[in-house]
């Protein structure tokens, strides 16, 4: 702990399922139980996304593993698949991490925002391979490109609250390895 | 993945299993939730405080009339009771409810559920309806030991049988994810007025008849649809009905006899039919 850089790592190691934690809290308080026309955007998919394509030292794989097959629980969905679906796309996003922190953040945002459209339709194709009943295709689509489009906000306050942003050039981590 | 596919294949027993993951977690989160919601329900009030006194007079004079329609009711009551004491009527004493607190709603926009605070530790058990003061809200559809999943009216697999009064017609009720559910397998939707009230209905023993639904509108997309008299804004506390199953008539009816036959003189005739064969007769 007397070495700031790896203490500021382990902050934040236990911040980001803190704020998973919380998100999944504030979706699942009973505010409104009307049914909605434009659903809210999949906060946890985009924070999580975020932070692996930043971050990667920071969201180990099992960390995203438990919290998404958490989330498929809580949000009656179907236990499992997410999870996997999204423990690949993070898995993606991690080996191009370093390439992305040298590119503009546009092609940080296309590559997740692909990812993420990836993501929703292998979802909807497995789901119909195996004849379980589908979420309906209108607010799925609208979820979807809320998400994405949330995504620079996110982006913005992890930043500008947490300062989490995209490592320096010459950032190493607690090892001295380069991030 | 694997977890996915095990879902699929036996669904009953993952989704038990994820009935017990909500019911040991959530009741733990409770003590955070609960002053979050609080909060947030008073914020919302707050702004209908600004128009008080205007709402005031509104309710006072509206109290008057209730006033009125209190005393005919009661007058009603009276005579409802004097009539069924002539009549020797027989209310079900079974039709009681447990009545449980919305823990959380489902937290995805594709689903509409509730869950609440009570289980089958309370006796609650699967497919029982559960009513906000008025209307119906939905059926009891996943249970744990100390927590009940409500699948509401609204969501997109919810399919219930119900009647539409005055005409009686039958028809299902079929969530899909919107305000006012549609109407489906309607016989004769000519006869149909918007304003209609909707009950459920006994069919296939999966509800207690009668309980109100709502009112008959119509859709924009020209549908019959449903308006719920149960207030969706805000479910907080729903009544769970205990209802039991009734009893069934199976067969047609017995030969009334005697249970033993009076014993024969030796030497009669012996192929006499027995009291055990009574089953089929033509009572």
């Amino acid at each position: 702990m007397a070495d700031p850089t790896s203490a500021r790592r382990w902050i934040g190691q236990v911040i980001f399922p803190a704020l998973l934690l919380g998100v999944a809290i504030a979706q699942l308080l009973p505010l409104s139980t009307m049914p909605v026309r434009f659903p809210m955007p999949d906060l946890m998919l985009c924070m999580t996304c975020l932070w692996v394509a930043r971050r990667p030292d920071l969201v180990p794989v099992w960390m995203v593993a438990v919290a998404f097959f958490l989330a498929d629980i809580f949000f009656q969905r179907p236990p499992g698949l997410m999870t996997a679906i999204v423990v690949l796309l993070t898995e993606a996003l991690r080996r191009r991490a370093s390439t992305l922190r040298s590119l503009s953040f546009f092609a940080e945002w296309t590559t997740v925002g692909g990812g993420i459209v990836a993501l929703m339709v292998i979802n909807r194709a497995i789901l119909a391979l195996v004849l379980a009943d589908q979420a309906p295709l209108g607010p799925t689509l609208f979820q979807t490109a809320a998400t994405i489009a949330v995504y620079p906000v996110v982006a913005g306050l992890t930043f500008l609250v947490l300062g989490i942003g995209r490592p320096g050039l010459g950032e190493v981590d607690a090892f001295g390895r380069p991030l | 993945m694997a977890v996915f596919v095990v879902w699929r294949i036996d669904n009953p027993r993952v989704e038990r299993f994820r009935a017990a993951v909500i019911d040991r977690v959530v009741p733990s989160f409770d003590w955070a939730m609960a002053p979050v919601t609080g909060v947030v329900h008073l914020v919302t009030e707050f702004q209908s405080y600004q128009r008080l006194a205007e709402q005031n007079r509104d309710l006072r004079r509206e109290l008057q009339q209730m006033k009125a329609w209190k005393e005919a009711a009661l007058q009603l009551e009276q005579e409802n009771a004097k009539l069924r004491d002539l009549n020797n009527v027989r209310l079900d004493p079974q039709l009681t409810y447990v009545t449980g607190v919305v823990l959380t709603d489902s937290g995805s926009p594709f689903r509409q559920s509730v869950l609440l605070n009570v289980g089958s530790r309370d006796g609650i058990m699967d497919g029982w309806p559960a009513m906000d003061g008025i209307g119906l809200v939905g059926r009891i559809s996943g249970l744990g030991h100390e927590t009940a999943r409500v699948i509401l009216l609204t969501d997109t697999s919810s399919r219930i049988p119900v009647v539409i009064q005055p005409s009686g017609q039958r028809a299902i009720l079929s969530g899909d994810n919107s305000m006012a559910p549609p109407l489906d397998f309607l016989e004769n939707p000519d006869i149909i007025r918007p304003g209609d009230r909707v009950v459920s209905t006994s069919d296939g023993d999966v509800f207690p008849a009668d309980l109100l639904i709502g009112q008959v509108v119509l859709g924009a997309d020209s549908r019959l649809r449903v308006r719920l008299a149960a207030d969706y804004e805000r479910l907080e506390f729903l009544r769970v009905l205990r209802s039991q199953p009734r009893e069934a008539i199976t067969d047609t009816g017995g030969l009334l006899a005697p249970d033993t036959l009076p014993t024969l003189p030796p030497g009669d005739v012996p192929e006499i039919a027995g009291p055990d064969q009574s089953g089929g007769g033509n009572g």
